[in-house]
């Protein structure tokens, strides 16, 4: 746990630094009349770099070593590895094939290898949402979520 | 007066046609659906519904809206404190005691409290806002931006004192939020600014993308981590004793009550700061003032009570704005706000005059709203509660998708999808090492105020910080501000005195 706190505060130190450098290059002064658009970017960025510093601070000196890692246990870390990456790989798919056939494959693979639900019930479930979304969003909503690079079902893409 | 009186009586009776009563029902109805599924808020639910409401006439299409509004808000009180995931940003308060209370089997009595403190809260609000709203409006439109930038520093006080351990951390995510909402082009100068190289950050970051991933993929990885979905059923079953019950108890907490309803009616006429500090400032003044001070967020009725009342004041206190002078009180008054000029009607004092129909209508039908929406849903409760039955491998895909799609509406761009996972993961590191997620969410949506008012002091004061503290009203409101930030650390050391003597007798 103390090592992530010191690395989310130097992240954050590190954010700091990035803001106050690009406010300092769109002009953080004053000029004919008005503060400049870097000017409360500047001060922020600023404030939160000092804060950060201070957080760093309390965790390097901080008297008792925390005693958990940051996740207990390899199943916490498992867990939360499948639903971050399953959610990135949903992504990348989308990219490449669009939405509603990246659903298509994203709920399967999620219900039948995470889930470990049936074949049955893990196709009906991929089918059920991505011809659903597709029909409550495309056509009853009329919002149109991003096509692929490659289309796989014409008009469902 | 008596002509207020009127007013809204000639509005009760444009509420009250069939036509309008059925598009309240159907509004609830929706509105409750998109009020639980976590990723969807009021906002979205009104921006997405849109298209559907621009073909019903204007009275109409906004009964369905204001009903879409309380459902939603209702609905986000249920999964707030049944699952700990606030359906919207209002109800991430109501969470601190009601998900406690769900843990404890207390869930119905929860959800009555919350129900009813809204519906009481509306109704004293109505009217309030009958009686006060043309002097109300008349004094808020004196302020400067002086005055303004000092209501939001109070409210970003309210929120680092309410933060919990760490001050700075707190400090640190009002900034980081403040630092997020600028990014992008600057409104006043057309100026590209904190752009980090890339062009997709031309419109900047917007809220939505940030609650929808903090609030929806975040709390997905962290129920995920520690099992949560599993913890959470929650029997929630609401019977009559159990809304009696809540109604006994809830009279021991009428002091916590007015407060919440009046400060939340004020904050929210404000423009810009909505139910969701008001429900922050409301459970931070009902803490402060306890006498029990610990026994927040342990589970107790007087915590769901004070941040409940206090949003829905402030929904009501924000229509003022809105309606008087044309300036949305809130995200969603925005919206509707839009809806308005789609059909031809501007919002202002004009608009009083001439479409007395459209605004006492409107006013009136926000008060059906409540009603339907609380009779409705505290029997519909076990209804929404199936959600549960749904097992949570089944759950993640689904409200994944549903955060990519409400980040996508925002900007139609893909790489606000990969927004919603980055802030996802960023809360998920939040949560884990206590940096709170309510001051990040809360700065984001005020941040472009909060500059905009800083920057027209200035240009006012020629660039004196002075400004702020020699008109009055600004000073008491930052004295006020200056009191909540360090009213935690003041009874700290306080405490702390108090403490050494009877350790060392």
């Amino acid at each position: 746990m103390r090592r992530v706190e010191i690395l989310t505060a130097l992240g954050f130190i590190a954010f700091a630094i990035a803001i106050v450098v690009q406010a300092r290059s769109v002009g953080s002064g004053w000029s004919v009349g008005q503060p400049q658009p870097g000017f409360l970017p500047f001060w922020l960025g600023l404030l939160l770099g000092i804060c950060g510093v201070i957080v760093l601070g309390q965790a390097l000196l901080g008297e008792k070593p925390s005693l958990h890692a940051f996740f207990d246990g390899r199943t916490g870390l498992a867990s939360v590895l499948k639903v971050s990456v399953s959610g990135i790989g949903m992504l990348v798919l989308i990219y490449l094939v669009g939405f509603y056939t990246a659903t298509m494959v994203y709920v399967f693979a999620y219900t039948r290898f995470v889930g470990r639900h049936t074949w049955f019930v893990a196709v009906a479930l991929s089918l059920v949402i991505s011809f659903g979304s597709f029909y409550a969003f495309e056509r009853v909503l009329a919002i149109l979520l991003p096509r692929g690079m490659y289309t796989i079902i014409p008009f469902f893409g | 007066m008596t002509g207020t009186l009127h007013d809204l009586l000639y509005g009760l009776g444009v509420a009250t046609q069939p036509v309008n009563l059925i598009a309240g029902v159907a509004g609830v109805i929706v509105g409750t659906i998109i009020g639980v599924i976590p990723a969807l808020g009021p906002t979205q639910g009104a921006a997405l519904l849109l298209p559907v409401v621009f073909r019903l006439p204007p009275h109409t299409g906004l009964i369905f809206l204001s009903a879409l509004y309380m459902g939603a808000i209702f609905g986000g009180s249920v999964t707030s404190i049944l699952f700990n995931i606030p359906g919207t940003p209002m109800s991430v308060a109501s969470a601190f005691d009601g998900y406690p209370m769900a843990l404890k089997g207390q869930g119905s009595r929860a959800l009555a409290g919350s129900a009813l403190s809204a519906f009481i809260a509306g109704t004293v609000c109505i009217i309030l806002f009958t009686l006060f709203a043309r002097p109300l409006a008349d004094y808020a439109l004196t302020w400067g931006p002086p005055e303004y930038f000092s209501v939001l520093l109070l409210a970003y006080a309210a929120l680092v004192g309410l933060g919990g351990a760490n001050l700075f951390k707190s400090v640190m995510s009002v900034l980081f939020g403040l630092i997020i909402a600028e990014i992008g082009t600057d409104t006043i100068t057309g100026t590209l600014r904190l752009m980090f190289g890339t062009f997709a950050l031309l419109a900047g970051i917007k809220f939505l993308v940030v609650v929808v991933g903090a609030f929806g993929i975040g709390e997905l990885l962290r129920a995920a981590e520690e099992n949560i979905m599993t913890k959470g059923a929650v029997a929630a079953r609401i019977s009559w004793g159990n809304v009696f019950d809540a109604l006994k108890e809830m009279r021991g907490y009428w002091k916590t009550f007015l407060r919440s309803t009046i400060s939340g009616f004020w904050i929210g006429v404000l423009p810009g700061t909505g139910a969701t500090p008001a429900s922050f400032v409301g459970y931070g003044l009902a803490k402060r003032f306890s006498k029990h001070p610990e026994k927040f967020g342990t589970g107790i009725l007087e915590g769901v009570v004070a941040p409940e009342s206090a949003a829905s004041a402030a929904e009501v206190g924000a229509l003022l704005p809105m309606v008087t002078v044309g300036v949305p009180g809130s995200p969603t008054a925005a919206v509707i706000l839009g809806a308005l000029l789609i059909w031809g009607l501007q919002p202002g004092p004009l608009l009083m005059r001439d479409h007395p129909e459209v605004v006492w209508g409107f006013i009136a039908s926000m008060y059906i709203a409540v009603i339907i929406s609380v009779t409705l849903n505290l029997f519909a409760i076990p209804i929404w509660t199936q959600i549960l039955r749904i097992p949570f491998t089944v759950q993640v895909p689904l409200i994944t998708l549903l955060c990519f799609i409400g980040g996508y509406t925002e900007n139609n761009t893909l790489f606000t999808m990969w927004m919603v996972m980055v802030f996802g993961l960023i809360g998920f590191l939040f949560k884990k090492l206590d940096y709170p997620l309510a001051p990040l969410v809360v700065a984001i949506v005020l941040g472009d105020d909060t500059e905009a008012a800083l920057r027209r002091s200035l240009i006012m004061s020629h660039g004196s910080l002075g400004i702020l503290f020699t008109r009055p009203v600004s000073l008491a409101l930052l004295l006020l501000a200056a009191a909540l930030f360090f009213l935690p650390v003041i009874s700290a050391i306080m405490n702390k005195r108090r403490s050494i003597p009877r350790a060392a007798p």
